[in-house]
């Protein structure tokens, strides 16, 4: 953890510091709703949603930080716990591409490679998990220790989620470039 | 694609300088939802403070105040020709008065915390 992000935590703790709250939503809220976004495939307002009420549940449990890891990792595991809480709610359902991916692509004024397209739609049929571990692993840069912190599950899981999520994607990219 | 080649993948999933999302009032959206400041906490630990030393200072009024309560209570007995059974009873009913009259006080003082 750097000292800047512990000198905010530091000041929200002691003085209830609501300016260094907000510096430490604005460091965070970008990874943590492109995250959150990409596991709830592209449903931006629910995306934004949760990572909301992740942030009001870390500012009332922040005492509980223990600073054994990094602000991120905390953060991002109480995120991930309010997914799978909403998952429980709403029962998960297939809901076709990260639409994240696709509209940033439709956006851009590069046209999308059929990789990433393809990489999309691929992920989108991955089980909630093994996104999450591959994401976690891959798109965030955490190690694996981190994202078995994060999921709250043992070291060997995570490995063996990603080691699975991997070789989905990689059959499911096969099929697909095979039938184009 | 070649998933064998960890960086590649790495690079597709991390996606970096297009997954940037702007704060666009995420923010204060955040901290208009954040709970009410605990400058509370330190009110409220003044209201038990106050409270539990009204309490106390009710049960040290009772022990000496006891038994001037006590003749008070005969006398009223005499000039009401009524028999005072309550008489001995003048200490602890005394103590037991003040000391709820002390912890209501300070409920009071809380729920008016809590309530601005």
């Amino acid at each position: 953890m750097d000292t800047r992000e512990a000198e905010l935590i530091a000041r929200v703790l002691v003085q209830d510091d609501r300016h260094a709250f907000a510096e430490l939503v604005k460091l965070h809220q970008s990874a943590l709703r492109a995250f959150l976004r990409r596991l709830v495939r592209g449903d931006h307002a629910f995306a934004d949603d949760l990572a909301q009420e992740s942030f009001i549940e870390a500012y009332r449990n922040l005492s509980s930080f223990r600073g054994d890891a990094p602000f991120k990792t905390w953060l991002f595991g109480i995120a991930y716990n309010r997914f799978r809480q909403s998952l429980r709610a709403r029962r998960e359902q297939p809901v076709g591409p990260d639409l994240a991916l696709l509209q940033t692509d439709a956006e851009s004024p590069v046209p999308a490679s059929d990789l990433r397209h393809d990489l999309g739609e691929a992920l989108a049929e991955l089980r909630a998990e093994e996104r999450t571990a591959l994401q976690l692993c891959y798109g965030e840069g955490l190690s694996h220790e981190e994202a078995a912190r994060v999921m709250g599950c043992p070291l060997g899981t995570v490995k063996s989620l990603v080691l699975r999520a991997k070789q989905r994607l990689r059959g499911l990219l096969d099929a697909y470039s095979s039938t184009s | 694609m070649n998933l064998d080649d960890d960086a590649k993948l790495g690079r597709l999933l991390r996606d970096d300088e297009r997954t940037y999302i702007d704060d666009a009032g995420f923010t204060a959206r955040v901290l208009a939802d954040l709970p009410p400041a605990r400058r509370t906490t330190h009110r409220r630990r003044r209201a038990i403070l106050v409270g539990g030393s009204a309490a106390l200072s009710s049960l040290l009024v009772a022990i000496f105040a006891a038994p001037a309560l006590d003749a008070f209570v005969r006398w009223g007995g005499d000039l009401l020709k009524v028999p005072v059974s309550i008489a001995g009873f003048s200490f602890p009913l005394t103590a037991l008065m003040l000391t709820v009259l002390g912890c209501a006080l300070a409920a009071w003082t809380v729920r008016g915390e809590f309530r601005s």
